[in-house]
């Protein structure tokens, strides 16, 4: 019998007939040859169910890493799909170059960045992950392919959530640094109208986010702290000399045992939580110089954190909605506070251009996400009718997010899905490559 | 398939004309569930049921009658063809007869048996068989309180559920963790099927059990009881002596 598969939020969840770890090419190849419906996964950090397939064969592609090879004097990395971002920053780091998009996690994988088309705190500036490959390497069951940004399977497979072919390889520029340190500066809001207020100074810096504390309601609903960065020069330490600017020795502090206790996030930890992290975060405002991990990948310093939900799972309800809805983002906040379903981590940014990618997710506006204890009564209710009003506005749901949305409002939210369908069959004219995100939300295939 | 929050897509109701698994597919009906398979004997209730469902799900009627038992694979084949996946399972049929004239006749009591067990513990089989093959799945058994504690006035169909109950209680344990098994213990129901009956103290409502059973599917439980407080008072009832307990009234 094999695993129980399931994405970050551990719902929902199923097994696979098969789950192999392949290390090369051809290994890839020969399985997509036969008949099985067939779904790649990296490092499973997606959310819902779109590194899974019941009852198919899971290629688990954390192991193919035959190639990493960085030019030190452009920056182009060509590197294998397996590599996740902590790995390459391990290595090219201390040699001054950065990943020019990353989320909030490195342990993420080279093909989940490029299916994802994942977006990080530059995207306002930077656009997202597939915008800076130059090429990539398929695999799919028609065989092989080498595409660069202006081929239509290019424009499929970046943010196509795996459902293209299997990534294999990518050629992407990386970011000169100086320093492995970030000039960070926090501003605390006393409501949304603060925070976005803020927000629209992102042009500013490089790196903008800002955390809400979605428990707070009334006068204060979407307070929070608005953070941005840039990456530190040299001459920025204010003073401090630094043997090895460009060090990078990333580790985690602890970790969540299986055995955690399932409730330790309930509403009232929650509220606890966030009120405290606000108002220590609040008194430390200014302008400081942190450690990369910090700014970046703060909740990488506990590991599995996703334990602390317990069984039932919880769910990331991330949307983007355009210029102009931003009394949608206070209606998604204030209604699922009033509904008793906190939220433990609120993040709101700006999204700039839009990228190639059919299904990519990122497009001008407002982007809410939103950590949510899953399968608790009337969640399912509220989520639907935001998703009907997130579409209405012409906003979408993140699908490396979801688990849940309604299929009927796929289409509205990704107006290419029948193009990246098309596209899809052409590659994939069996239906080999499936996911249970693709099944559940009916996209191509033989469902 | 079967979202995020447990709301699955498709549903197969075994005994569909059922008042109680027709207020848990309502309360589905309200999340996203797509096609709804009714599977029983009497095409008026079940007809009945997709109305009152609706037009928003895509709902199909198949004749089976557990009186045969054997004819439950072919049945499940046929919907689970149709729907694709069994994302969840309601096992709801049952008859609960006329105590007093089925207990004098061995051929009644055959017949009862065999709907309220023998039939379902078929029909389970063949369901889990599917749902193990498939990876993943939710199955919702009907059992009963009268199941927990057999007593005079409801022999039959409390030895009916006591069967069913056991049987699935050891499905549960072979299926997991691949999918999981849902018995529900309700006490006294009033529906159409206790219409002509007093309601016992605690009685509920199909309304409230279905509430109850998703409160208890998606914590991941195995057995769920409606009203639960039933819980106790069955704990405490099971303990007392015979001699004691046969001469509470209920
Ligand atoms: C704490 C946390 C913070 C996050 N922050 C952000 C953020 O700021 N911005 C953001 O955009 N996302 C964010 N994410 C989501 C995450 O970046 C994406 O879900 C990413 O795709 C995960 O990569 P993975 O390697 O874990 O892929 P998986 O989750 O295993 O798979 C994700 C998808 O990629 C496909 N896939 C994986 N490998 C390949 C391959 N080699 N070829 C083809 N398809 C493949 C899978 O089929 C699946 O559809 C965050 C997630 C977590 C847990």
């Amino acid at each position: 019998m094999t695993q129980q598969l399931s994405g970050w939020g551990k719902t929902p969840a199923s097994f696979p007939a098969k789950l192999i770890q392949p290390t090369s090419d051809q290994e890839i190849l020969e399985v997509l040859s036969g008949p099985l419906r067939t779904a790649p996964r990296g490092l499973g950090r997606s959310y819902g169910d779109a590194a899974q397939i019941a009852a198919g064969l899971v290629l688990d592609l954390t192991r193919l890493k035959p190639t990493f090879e960085l030019d030190e004097k452009t920056g182009l990395l060509t590197v294998s799909a397996g590599y996740s971002l902590g790995e390459i920053l391990e290595r090219t780091l201390p040699r001054g170059w950065f990943i020019p998009v990353t989320p909030g996690t490195r342990f993420v994988t080279v093909g989940g960045a490029v299916a994802s088309d994942v977006h990080g705190k530059n995207h306002h500036r930077d656009g997202s992950f597939s915008m800076h490959l130059s090429n990539l390497e398929l695999l799919t069951p028609s065989g092989a392919m080498t595409l660069t940004s202006s081929d239509p399977a290019f424009a499929a497979t970046a943010g196509g959530m795996g459902l293209t072919g299997v990534v294999s390889k990518i050629t992407v520029k990386l970011l000169a640094v100086e320093t492995s340190l970030i000039r960070a500066v926090t501003v605390p809001t006393r409501s949304l109208a603060e925070t976005f207020e803020a927000m629209t100074r992102d042009d500013e810096y490089t790196y903008a986010v800002a955390w809400i504390d979605a428990t707070a309601t009334g006068s204060r609903l979407g307070r929070g702290l608005a953070s941005f960065g840039e990456h530190a020069k040299i001459d920025e330490l204010f003073g401090r000399t630094i043997d090895q600017p460009l060090a990078y020795h990333p580790k985690a502090v602890a970790t969540i045992p299986v055995s955690a206790p399932s409730q330790l996030l309930n509403p009232l930890t929650v509220r606890l939580f966030n009120s405290a992290w606000f108002q220590a975060g609040a008194a430390r405002c200014g302008e400081k110089i942190t450690s990369l991990d910090g700014f970046f990948y703060p909740l990488d310093a506990v590991g599995s954190w996703n334990r602390l939900y317990g069984r039932r799972g919880f769910l990331q309800y991330q949307v983007v909605v355009p210029y102009g809805s931003e009394e949608l983002i206070e209606t998604i906040i204030g209604r699922l506070a009033a509904g008793g379903h906190p939220s433990f981590l609120s993040v709101l940014k700006r999204f700039g251009e839009q990228s190639m990618g059919l299904l990519s997710f990122p497009k001008p506006g407002w982007t809410l996400a939103l950590d949510i204890p899953a399968k608790r009564p009337g969640l399912g209710e509220l989520l639907r009718d935001f998703d009907r009003r997130v579409a209405a506005a012409g906003g979408r749901v993140y699908l490396a997010k979801d688990g849940r949305l309604d299929p009927e409002l796929l289409e509205t939210m990704y107006p290419n899905l029948r193009k990246f369908e098309e596209i899809c069959h052409n590659l994939d004219p069996e239906g080999i490559m499936a996911t249970d995100l693709a099944r559940r939300l009916r996209i191509g295939g033989r469902h | 398939m079967i979202d995020a929050n447990g709301y699955p897509q498709n549903v197969l109701v075994i005994g569909g004309g059922s008042e109680i698994a027709a207020a848990i597919v309502a309360l589905l009906a309200e999340n996203g569930l797509e096609r709804l398979a009714l599977a029983g004997p009497r095409e008026e209730s079940m007809a009945a049921v997709r109305d009152q469902i609706g037009p928003v799900v895509s709902t199909k009627l198949f004749e089976l009658d557990l009186a045969e038992p054997e004819r439950a694979g072919p049945v499940i084949d046929d919907a689970a063809a149709w729907m694709g996946t069994l994302d969840c399972t309601i096992v709801a049929a049952a008859i609960l007869g006329d105590q007093t004239r089925d207990e004098v006749s061995p051929e009644r009591v055959a017949v009862s048996l065999t709907i309220n067990t023998v039939g379902p513990a078929a029909a389970l089989t063949a369901v889990a068989n599917r749902v193990e093959s498939q990876g993943f799945g939710e199955i919702i058994v009907l059992s009963s309180v009268a199941g927990e504690v057999v007593r005079r006035r409801n022999y039959l169909y409390g030895a009916g559920k006591l069967g069913l109950d056991g049987f699935a209680l050891g499905l549960a344990e072979r299926l997991r963790p691949r999918a999981s098994l849902l018995v529900v213990r309700p006490g006294f129901v009033r529906s159409r099927m206790t219409a002509h009956l007093d309601p016992a103290p605690l009685a509920t409502t199909p309304e409230r059990v279905a509430k109850d059973t998703l409160a208890a599917l998606f914590a991941g439980r195995t057995i769920a009881w409606s009203p639960g407080i039933l819980r106790w008072v069955m704990m405490v009832f099971r303990h007392l002596p015979r001699g004691l307990s046969r001469r509470i009234p209920f």
